[in-house]
């Protein structure tokens, strides 16, 4: 630790001590030059002036305290009276506002009510002037709303989950079904329309209720006419509408088409459909119209009076179907 | 700032003044007329309109004579009085400021061919390059040059804080200098 250090005086810091101590060149430049003085006629009303003051009587208006004056006081009230009355209306006009400003001191009133008085409470609690009613009345429309909207939420959130779930395990499979049956595609109109209607009836029902909706989907327009099968698979997994029809095609017909399918392109085992042990069928079942019997050695077994050509007509790779013996049926491998 | 036992002093004059002695006015008036003609004078740079300041701000002491209390130096709260009536007149002139300024330039009592051939150059290139300085650096230096106000004084009276009044006279009296470098070694 070393003292203080000396550090030597700035120059400009040296002048202004030489300017305030009333020495400096500038200053005394400054002092020989500025010799104006005050006019003698402004001396004189000057002088006239304060001779007259002391001659006049003496008025002493004292300042009032801040907090007295009245405009003060007034412009105060005003503004506070201005402010109230916009919160107030913005509260009324917005019943979510609304309720969360009054429900719960009527709740809290309620149950001291209760509390006090266990036996009295349901009537006494009851609104009784008719503003109060009104209130009442907007309150139980408000819950109603609220509860038919988390309804439908829910609804339309649990047919999302399942439309979701099924396209994943059934879109490579549905392309096929769509292609071999168009009457599939006008299973596409109902979940959309319907998801449309649902949509539309609760925004006008929110509407009426002075909500808006902020998380559900939209209400769209009825779907564009159906594409060549290519495109339409293409659009099932883009679409919404799409995912919801191929979750329809998927879910509703067949499962045992759309699993068979679904095995024939992944080779998979995780088939719902009771086999034995050697992977026969226990009741035979149908693929697009076909007889199938059972699944083994990676080959789908057809009934032994299915012929080529039929299973031709649904599989276009003659490379990929196989006949064991004359008399068992045909094969068709999967993966193929 | 209690009331001062020095009858000569400023704060006692004017109290003799509000206790209806004419005479002290006058003698407090003889002290500080010039230094607030010269400090409305080149606040304002015309000669009619700082005597009308000079009037105003002189009534204004008269009228609040009877409410007067001697908190801080008289000097400094008449050149408050003045540095305010400036202010207000700056205010009110804001859109013509510039205007107003190169066309009174040439205007002063010093600036005149006349007052130039009596003044040294000196002297008046001085006073030129104090009307060239900023309206804030301009008043700091003559709030101390001509009402003798301290650092703290000027801070109160310009509403700024002390470092700042150092800065602007600092700055002040740099230009000033730089000014008449040729002049002064």
């Amino acid at each position: 630790m070393s003292g203080p250090e000396q550090t030597p005086q700035k120059p400009d810091d040296r002048e202004l001590e030489d300017f305030l101590a009333g020495r400096g060149k500038v200053r005394e430049v400054y002092r020989a030059n500025a010799q104006e003085q005050s006019p003698t006629a402004v001396d004189e009303a000057i002088l006239r002036m304060s001779e007259q003051a002391l001659a006049a009587p003496v008025v002493v208006v004292a300042k009032k305290p801040r907090a007295l004056r009245p405009w003060n006081t007034s412009l105060a009230a005003a503004a506070v009276l201005v402010l109230s009355l916009g919160v107030f209306l913005q509260v009324r006009q917005d019943p979510v506002a609304e309720r969360a400003v009054f429900a719960p001191a009527a709740n809290e009133a309620t149950q001291d009510l209760a509390a006090a008085q266990p036996e009295l409470a349901p009537t006494q609690a009851q609104p009784q002037s008719p503003a109060a009613t009104q209130m009442a009345q907007a309150r139980a429309k408000a819950d109603q709303a609220q509860r038919q909207r988390s309804e439908m939420k829910s609804e339309m959130k649990k047919e999302m989950a399942a439309a979701s779930a099924a396209i994943a395990m059934a879109a490579p499979a549905a392309e096929p079904i769509i292609a071999a049956a168009p009457e599939v595609q006008a299973d596409v109109a109902p979940p959309s329309r319907r998801d449309a209607e649902l949509a539309s009836k609760s925004s006008a029902e929110s509407e009426a209720q002075n909500f808006v909706l902020q998380d559900a989907a939209p209400a769209k327009p009825a779907p564009a006419p159906a594409p060549p099968p290519m495109a339409m698979s293409k659009a099932v997994r883009s679409a919404p509408e799409g995912r919801m029809a191929a979750a329809g095609a998927s879910i509703a017909p067949a499962t045992a088409e759309t699993q068979i399918d679904h095995w024939l392109q992944s080779c998979s085992s995780d088939l719902a459909l009771s086999r034995d042990d050697s992977g026969m069928f226990k009741t035979p079942q149908q693929w697009h119209g076909l007889s199938v019997i059972g699944l083994s050695d990676g080959a789908l077994i057809f009934a032994p009076g299915v012929s080529r050509e039929a299973i031709l007509a649904q599989h276009g790779k003659a490379e990929c179907l196989s006949a064991p013996q004359k008399d068992q049926g045909l094969r068709l491998r999967c993966g193929c | 700032m209690s009331v001062p036992d020095d009858p000569h002093t400023d704060e006692s004059l004017m109290l003799r003044y509000a206790a209806g002695e004419a005479s002290a006015f006058a003698t407090l008036y003889a002290r500080h007329k010039d230094g607030v003609w010269r400090y409305l004078l080149r606040g304002c740079r015309n000669e009619a309109l700082a005597a009308e300041l000079s009037q105003e701000v002189w009534a204004s002491v008269i009228k609040v004579r009877n409410i007067y209390e001697p908190r801080a130096r008289f000097a400094t709260w008449l050149y408050r009085l003045a540095h305010n009536r400036l202010v207000d007149h700056w205010r009110a002139e804001r859109p013509q400021e510039e205007l107003d300024v190169a066309a009174e330039v040439a205007a002063p009592e010093h600036h005149t061919p006349a007052a130039r051939a009596t003044q040294a150059e000196q002297g008046s290139r001085l006073m030129q390059a104090l009307d060239a300085l900023s309206i804030e650096q301009r008043e700091a230096f003559l709030l101390q040059a001509e009402g003798g106000l301290s650092l703290e004084e000027i801070a109160s009276t310009q509403g700024v804080g002390r470092e700042t009044v150092k800065s602007r006279l600092r700055y002040a009296l740099a230009k000033l200098r730089g000014e008449l470098a040729d002049v002064w070694p």
